[in-house]
């Protein structure tokens, strides 16, 4: 059911628009955006999947939108929603198909000019190392049976266990890199074979390693707790659940529609399917969404252990010299219980956040002890020809938004329309003229990912920390980007 | 007419396909699957499949029933030539696929597809023909 119409939109303040309860939502929308990005979203269907959103039963609070929102399937993506433990539903569509995609970022204690002669000789080993691209696999790390479980029930404690990193890692992920409940009985034979040979691998489209600088630092303070200092040589990864994670979403979509037939939930988009979170569907796909959570920590701590492992080789310094420890580790595609405050009563809500952040203040049990007085560190990836940002989750944010703020610069333009727009262009040579050295498993998806397809990101952060649902830390600049 | 052509989307790619008939719909949507993920590459009709899913509606039959052939694409490398529809009923699609398993590194995939989604999804027939739409995660 799609309403191309203008939506109605009330402005609350310079970056709060409130949707009006409507038709069949059960509550409001609240949408985080400047006058500029509403404007381009009335063009898009965006903020009609908000609406649809708010018809869900069980939904607590307003269902929201980050200002990175964009047209996405049964949610934007951008979309946060929590639903009551007892009445509410999940709803795959509100997680997506790559389930626990999410970024880490890793310190070292190199500074940008004692890289400059190696730069080059790093970027190709970390491509040779960390396979990228459409399908990429791995044949030296295959893991099926018992021990596919054990990783699918642990996530990145399995890893660590495996050789892959320290147990001090572990304290510096979201959820301590693991997903209770995971069940990998609740996986089809299709999921397992697809995740079979793909941890410690990339993927394609938006999926990067990046090697970036620390350009500006904009409050000391949290630097400082995250470990961070000015022209600093610090690593991103971005990637999720693989195969592994869309056959789940593909598998549990269907049993959500049959749900949401049995159940009497009227869907606005069949995307949206759902099941009671109390019911057995319900708690089928939390079981699953969790193995496929688990599976993507499990990726991210492999690849960091080779992005290491690389870093090591390449410049002849040991782990005491580089210190490559993990700054922090963040999911935007996932769905969670969480306890939050509800008109002065804490109660257990699920979390939707697809394409959105968890941001949690100083001082929450859940923020790590080494960033308590600062909030948890949020990281936001922007187009790999401009910059990234580091920010901390704030008070604001855990009142308003669920602990949740926005998760990347959205993207703008079509694939098909920034192909059109990096025609005859050589994007290679366009970045090594900025000093960013680019390797890629296809130019297809360069010319896809070209800067001007994404959002400034500096807007878009920009939004968050006027809202107050974020706090600019550091700007990043790449060096050398790895893509699928 | 029986033909494709892809939509736009701010993050991903739909497929439109037009067809003389019910059926014909299945075999555009096919080939507008094949050319995100393989590109102008046809391939050849060495090996036969069998397809099969259900639904409740033509919408939802046609997203599962293109589905099941897509984890066969991506998982196993298979690529559809040809295809044959027995059955496009409102619950049901059965169709063979003809095609062959290509070597990934000789013809690696253009796009990771992560699914075919139920978003938006229509099939509808007009004065001009049979027409679905649909959209695919990338």
């Amino acid at each position: 059911m799609t309403n191309h119409s203008k939506i109605r939109v009330e402005q609350i303040d310079p970056c709060r628009w409130r949707i009006p309860r409507h038709g069949a939502m059960r509550t409001d929308g609240l949408v985080f955006a400047s006058a500029a990005m509403i404007e381009t979203l009335h063009q898009e269907q965006a903020l009609q999947q908000v609406c649809n959103v708010a018809t869900l039963p069980g939904i607590v609070g307003s269902a929201m939108a980050m200002p990175d929102i964009h047209w996405g399937y049964g949610f934007p993506i951008g979309g946060v929603a929590a639903f009551d433990e007892n009445e509410g539903v999940v709803s795959p569509g509100g997680v997506g198909y790559d389930i626990n995609c999410g970024v880490r970022l890793l310190r070292t204690n190199l500074e940008k000019p004692e890289l400059e002669t190696d730069l080059g000789r790093l970027a190709d080993a970390l491509f040779q190392n960390i396979p990228s691209g459409v399908g990429s696999h791995r044949n030296d790390l295959r893991l099926t049976g018992a021990e596919q479980k054990r990783m699918l029930r642990d996530g990145a404690g399995w890893a660590v266990q495996n050789g892959f990193g320290t147990i001090n890692d572990l304290d510096h992920i979201e959820e301590l890199g693991r997903i209770d409940d995971a069940d990998p009985d609740r996986l089809s034979k299709r999921a397992l074979e697809r995740g079979q040979d793909q941890i410690g691998t990339l993927g394609s489209g938006n999926h990067f390693l990046e090697i970036d600088v620390v350009e500006v630092i904009h409050d000391e303070k949290a630097a400082t707790a995250l470990g961070l200092f000015p022209q600093q040589v610090v690593v991103s990864i971005h990637t999720g659940s693989r195969g592994l994670g869309y056959q789940v979403c593909a598998d549990n979509l269907k049993t959500m529609l049959d749900a949401s037939r049995r159940y009497g939930i009227t869907l606005a988009d069949r995307q949206l399917c759902c099941a009671p979170l109390t019911s057995p569907e319900g708690q089928g796909y939390l079981a699953a969404m969790a193995c496929a959570a688990n599976f993507a920590f499990a990726n991210r701590q492999v690849i960091t252990a080779w992005v290491r492992e690389t870093f090591e080789q390449i410049l002849r310094k040991g782990p005491a010299d580089l210190r490559m420890s993990l700054i922090y580790d963040v999911c935007h595609n996932i769905a969670k219980y969480e306890t939050h405050e509800i008109d002065g009563k804490e109660r257990r809500l699920c979390v939707h956040r697809k394409g959105a952040t968890r941001a949690f203040p100083p001082h929450h049990p859940k923020t790590p002890d080494a960033f308590k007085t600062v909030g948890q560190p949020v990281l936001i990836p922007g187009d790999m020809g401009r910059y990234s940002y580091i920010l901390v989750g704030t008070e604001t944010a855990f009142k308003e938004t669920y602990g949740s703020t926005c998760h990347g610069a959205g993207r703008l333009l079509s694939r098909q329309a920034a192909k059109k727009q990096a025609r005859g262009r050589d994007i290679f040579d366009e970045l090594a003229k900025k000093g960013i050295i680019l390797r890629a498993a296809g130019r297809g998806t360069v010319a896809e990912e070209i800067s001007e397809a994404y959002k400034d990101v500096q807007d878009v952060v920009g939004v968050v920390e006027q809202a107050g649902i974020g706090k600019i830390v550091a700007r990043l600049k790449p060096l050398a980007v790895i893509k699928g | 007419m029986n033909c494709f052509r892809l939509l736009e989307h701010t993050a991903d790619i739909g497929i439109e396909a037009i067809a003389d008939s019910r059926e014909g719909l299945v075999e555009q949507s096919v080939y507008g699957l094949r050319k995100v993920l393989f590109g102008e590459f046809e391939g050849r009709p060495l090996e036969k499949r069998q397809v099969a899913a259900d639904g409740h509606t033509p919408e939802e039959t046609l997203v599962n029933w293109l589905n099941e052939l897509l984890f066969l694409m991506e998982a196993r490398r298979f690529l559809p030539v040809k295809v044959e529809v027995q059955v496009f009923s409102d619950t049901d699609i059965s169709a063979s696929v003809t095609g062959e398993n290509v070597d990934p590194d000789e013809h690696p995939l253009r796009h990771e597809v992560k699914g075919v989604t139920h978003h938006q999804t229509m099939v509808g027939c007009d004065q001009q023909g049979w027409r679905a739409h649909l959209y695919l995660d990338l």
